[in-house]
């Protein structure tokens, strides 16, 4: 036996002469996580749709540029107000609980369970993406949050983004208004801007499971009336939407809500 | 040349009232005749010495003689001797008949014509020590001696350089001697702690960073859990920037570091702040009188250059010595340039006051490779060459490491006052270390707009100064007819220092923001009071308590400019204050000769890190309470260097509680605290010593260590996740040989020297282990004459090791890339093998100056 192989043999039978466990909790877990588009429940299809204005709208495109994303240990905040019972409720009024923060953290989310660390361009018009084998830790995460960043150089398909971290255009259409709109959306205010963050999820992150993210494009429209468009078109009659337009403001704000995200665990 | 040496062992006849051995404060060499001895020829005198009060010898007598010419120099030589006058229980200074034996040996010569010429009187050095008890074996006058060519009179000395420490607080209160196993290699003198067992040191910094100490299932850092002591000046630096209690012991000189005191967990009243896990003092002594000059060259560039000079005739305490250390290093940015300076002076100032006076002075500067990420090595993706060895010692961050700059200064005087003896002493230390580190790469600096992050990297830098003193009161007396001693300590100690953190950018290291900037100053006023009685032949009780108070000053210069109210000044001073008492208690039952039974317990705190506390604060402390039952076993047989062996064996078992916990946080490069923590565990250790020849140590410890959640109940010690990266199982072997052969008709000295060290998986976050860790260092010397060869191997079986590991976010990836959010493993690569030869030489000095 060589000296390496022996050495190998006393290392691994010592620690089985004191305790089988290492005993300091936790595990590293490997998962596969992905992404996809996914029409809303009244929705025609994930690229028909008619929003709340009554606008009915039909995407020609529609890419993101997402990533990283984290899963997260602790619920959303709203979510703790939430789930309180009277008698907690009661408890508040009576004890109240003082509250601190650093000031720059807006949300604490405890432990990272799972992460992806790359960034993708979504079509989120086409089938979707396997974002593959992530890495992360055995544990609930009861959010998750997903970065609406700017495309780096090597990032495949940012040139369907004409330069934006969103790009979505098509045809808004109500009674006799038809609007063709292209419009481009820039995150790059503080992480807070370009981050979604507590979106809610119930995932007992496990080795071998899956997380399947779903992105609703009709979620983004909500509240955008098209009829409240101060830019001109241009000369093929398309509207090139910018901040000072209703839609446009509503569309951005549609990006950054978690409502038009979802995601599920699936169990291996 | 020749040599002639003469040990020298004081035995004393002593009454049993005697409290205080006499020990030699000067000395003189035997004159001896030129033929008196053959080459390789032993002999041994045994005087009987008549010290007065004074510490004057007023008679000597031969009671074992080695012929007319060895007792007639052995006479005229003690004769002349001066002592530090024995002392009796009262403490006054009291006549006592004391034996000395004196051993003269000649080395074999390597052309004998060549040494008739010269016979002048020469010191020689001091190499083996004995001070002892036990019964004197005879010794039969050897028969006279054959002609042979002149012998130079050159003797050993030794002197007896301290009185005999207090009984041991506990049986993990260490009392080590170096000897012999100073042939095993180390890389500094704080190395030698690993003689006691359970200590585990490693390095993440670089050649010249203040190591990382594992003692007792501490993770104790670079310091917040050990008090470091150098021969009474404390080291340890409250509210550094690079971690509360941060003890840079990397400069002490090897070669003058006589003896160690490691006491594991807080049990002698006398340890003072830090004593959490366990204290350590360096000793220094130089028993080698003259000068002796050591230069090593290996691997990497490596340069070790070490001289020392013990004046002859002069206690073993004075000393001076220099050390300077440089090298390339092993892997990227490892290179290292450092020295230092010290020197020592102890003698008697007037009849009964002995003084001492130390100073020491350090500079250097070194590189560090870091930390690097489990993931990016294995796949090989760092950005270093492709080769394995290349990508383990690899490193991100080539503005990594440090710079030191220190000074320190002791004045001590020790004098018998009324009853019992005093000593007072007083210390300074400036320091200023700046420690650049990056364990993060790009994570904390998240801005605005999506820029680029500049770098995690962080400049510590602590600056300042300390100023202490000591009293200690010792007065043995009797108590209802028993023995018994009391000794009461007060320390002082103030610290000013300006500790700054700055974040850098990325390998520019230009400043772009503070992350701290403190002005502290600690005031720290301590006293002990220790009582130990012996109410019966076989039972020894301590018990006393420590009151420590401190008082924080602490100005914070990177407040914000404004607040809500508009414009504000940056800079906010704050005050607190703090005080705890720590009992401490033990009992030992001698139940055989030599076999003791003891148990000890007690309360040791660690101050309160500046940098955490609120304005009027009742700064809080952590508190930790330790316990122990142990067994320990001592035989010593002989009484000469030559024919004696001594055996130690001991056992504990202990469980250590500890009320604010500290553990590493990698986004500050510091210690941030945590809740409380339980801690348990055993150890055995023995050590084995055969004359010159052996010198054997060797221990096993074993420890466990919980961090209970905030609702787990006191009693249950075992709840909550395990204290991750901490040795559970270690094994420490040092083991030294030293032997001399004819060779050609020539004496020829051979010593060898391993030191091994077993580390066990440890367990590390995530259910993982660490992979065991076996280490040995060897060295081979071959001495003839004044000079001594040999080669130096680290890491002997070249292992690849993960000397320190930890777990936490960070990202490497660039500027541009998003920062992994989940713990990572990281590891700090272990040194390769390295070997370096080296040449000692010996000098020999004369009394006569002219040519």
């Amino acid at each position: 036996m060589s000296l390496d192989r022996c050495l190998l043999w006393c290392g691994l039978l010592l620690p089985l002469l004191v305790a089988c466990e290492a005993g300091t909790g936790g595990k590293a877990v490997n998962f596969d996580m992905t992404l996809r588009p996914v029409a809303g429940p009244d929705d025609d299809d994930i690229g028909h749709f008619v929003n709340d204005r009554g606008w009915g709208i039909t995407l020609d495109e529609a890419y993101l540029c997402l990533g990283p994303i984290y899963l997260w240990e602790n619920p959303p905040n709203l979510s703790v107000l939430a789930g309180r019972s009277p008698l907690d409720t009661l408890s508040s009024w009576l004890v109240p609980r003082a509250h601190a923060h650093a000031g720059d953290v807006f949300f604490a989310g405890g432990q990272v369970f799972g992460e992806y660390r790359e960034q993708v361009v979504l079509d989120a018009l086409g089938p979707g993406l396997d974002l593959g084998t992530v890495e992360g830790v055995e544990g609930r995460a009861q959010t998750f949050s997903m970065e609406l960043s700017f495309p780096l150089g090597q990032t495949p398909g940012r040139a369907a983004l004409d330069g934006h971290q969103a790009w979505l255009s098509g045809v808004a259409r109500q009674g006799e208004q038809e609007v063709r709109f292209a419009a481009g959306f820039d995150f790059l205010g503080s992480q807070l801007d370009r981050t979604i963050a507590e979106i809610p999820v119930d995932a007992a992150v496990t080795d071998f499971g899956r997380f399947d993210i779903s992105v609703r494009p009709s979620a983004f429209f909500r509240g955008a009336d098209f009829g409240q468009i101060v830019t001109a078109p241009d000369d093929e009659g398309r509207v090139r939407l910018t901040p000072e337009d209703q839609p446009h403001v509503q569309m951005r704000r549609g990006l950054q809500r978690h409502s038009s995200y979802d995601a599920r665990w699936r169990a291996p | 040349m020749t040599h002639c040496f003469a040990l020298l062992g004081l035995l004393l006849a002593a009454p049993p009232e005697v409290a205080v051995l006499p020990t030699p404060a000067e000395t003189v060499e035997p004159t001896l005749p030129a033929d008196a001895l053959a080459p390789g020829e032993d002999r041994t005198v045994i005087l009987h010495a008549h010290v007065d009060k004074e510490g004057k010898v007023k008679h000597v007598e031969v009671h074992a003689g080695a012929g007319a010419p060895f007792d007639q120099a052995a006479i005229d030589a003690v004769a002349q001797w001066l002592f530090f006058p024995a002392e009796d229980i009262n403490g006054a200074p009291m006549d006592v008949t004391a034996e000395i034996p004196i051993h003269f040996h000649r080395p074999v010569e390597v052309h004998p014509e060549e040494t008739t010429e010269h016979v002048a009187p020469t010191h020689g050095h001091a190499h083996e020590a004995a001070a002892t008890l036990a019964p004197v074996e005879d010794i039969a006058p050897a028969p006279p001696a054959a002609p042979a060519p002149p012998v130079e009179d050159s003797l050993f000395t030794v002197v007896q350089d301290r009185s005999p420490p207090a009984p041991p607080a506990a049986v993990s209160d260490f009392d080590i001697e170096v000897g012999q196993l100073a042939d095993v290699p180390r890389k500094s003198a704080t190395d030698l702690m690993s003689l006691a067992p359970g200590v585990l040191l490693v390095n993440h910094g670089g050649e010249g960073h203040a190591p990382t100490i594992f003692l007792r299932g501490f993770d104790a850092g670079e310091g917040k859990d050990v008090e470091f002591l150098l021969d009474g000046i404390p080291l340890n630096e409250p509210s550094s920037a690079h971690g509360h209690g941060y003890a840079d012991s990397y400069f002490i000189i090897p070669e003058l570091v006589d003896n160690l005191r490691v006491v594991e967990g807080p049990f002698d009243p006398a340890q003072g702040d830090f004593a959490i896990a366990g204290t350590t003092e360096f000793r220094l002594g130089l028993k080698e009188r003259g000068l002796s000059t050591n230069l090593s060259y290996g691997m990497f560039n490596s340069v070790r250059l070490a001289g020392t000079f013990g004046p002859p005739g002069l206690s073993n305490r004075t000393f001076a010595g220099v050390l300077f250390r440089s090298g390339d290093g092993y892997g990227t940015n490892r290179s290292y340039m450092n020295g230092t300076a010290m020197g020592q002076y102890e003698g008697r100032l007037v009849s009964d006051v002995r003084v001492r006076a130390l100073g020491a002075v350090t500079a250097g500067r070194f590189n560090s490779a870091g930390v690097l990420r489990q993931d990016d090595f294995l796949a090989r993706r760092l950005p270093c060459a492709d080769d394995e060895f290349s990508q383990f010692f690899c490193t991100y961050d080539t503005t990594q490491g440090g710079s030191t700059q220190r000074a320190l200064g002791l004045l001590e005087a020790r004098l018998k006052l009324g009853p019992g003896r005093f000593s007072q002493s007083g210390y300074a230390t400036y320091k200023n270390t700046h420690l650049r580190e990056n364990f993060t790469g790009f994570v904390t600096d998240i801005r605005d707009g999506g820029a680029p992050q500049r770098g995690d990297g962080l400049d510590l830098g602590t600056q300042g100064f300390t100023l202490g003193g000591n009293s200690l009161y010792v007065i043995p007396h009797k108590l209802l007819g028993a023995k018994a001693r009391t000794e009461v300590g007060l320390s002082a100690r103030h610290d000013h220092l300006l500790t700054q953190g700055q974040r850098l950018r990325y390998r520019s290291i230009i400043p772009y923001k503070t992350a701290f900037s403190n002005l502290v100053d600690v005031s720290n006023l301590s006293t002990h009071g220790t009582f130990r009685l012996r109410p019966f032949s076989f039972l020894r009780l301590m018990a006393g308590a420590r009151a420590a108070l401190f008082v924080y000053g602490f100005t914070d210069q990177n407040r914000p400019d404004n607040d809500r109210d508009g414009f504000r000044l940056p800079v906010q001073s704050s005050e607190a204050f703090g005080a705890t008492i720590m009992p401490r208690a033990s009992a030992t039952l001698e139940v055989l000769p030599g076999l003791s039974l003891s148990a000890a317990g007690g309360l040791g705190a660690r101050s309160s890190d500046g940098a955490a506390l609120s304005d009027g604060e009742a700064a809080p402390f952590a508190n930790v309470f330790s316990a122990e039952v142990g067994a320990r076993y001592e035989l010593v047989r002989g009484t000469m260097i030559a024919n004696s062996y001594s055996l130690i064996v001991r056992g504990a078992a202990y469980y250590t509680f500890v009320g604010q916990d500290l553990v590493f946080d990698p986004e500050q490069g510091r210690n941030a605290t945590v809740g409380r923590s339980n801690r348990m565990g055993a150890y055995g250790q023995a050590r084995y010593t055969w004359a010159n020849f052996l010198d054997l140590n060797t221990s096993v410890a074993y420890s466990e260590a919980f961090l209970p959640g905030p609702d787990d109940p006191l009693y249950n010690v075992i709840a909550g996740p395990r204290v991750p990266y901490v040795p559970r199982l270690m094994s420490r072997t040092d083991l030294s040989l030293r032997e001399r052969f004819l060779i050609f008709g020539q004496e020829v000295r051979v010593a060898g020297a391993i030191g091994a060290t077993l580390v066990a998986p440890k367990p590390l976050p995530l259910e993982t282990f660490s992979d065991p860790i076996l280490v040995a260092d060897s060295s081979l010397t071959v001495g003839w004459r004044w000079f001594d060869l040999g080669v130096v191997a680290e890491n002997l079986l070249d292992a690849r090791y993960r000397q320190q590991e930890f777990n936490y976010m960070s990202s490497f990836d660039g500027p541009d890339a998003f920062p992994s959010l989940i713990p990572e493993r990281h590891f700090a690569a272990g040194a390769p093998r390295l070997i370096r030869a080296t040449l000692t030489v010996h000098l020999e000095t004369l009394d006569d100056l002219s040519w």
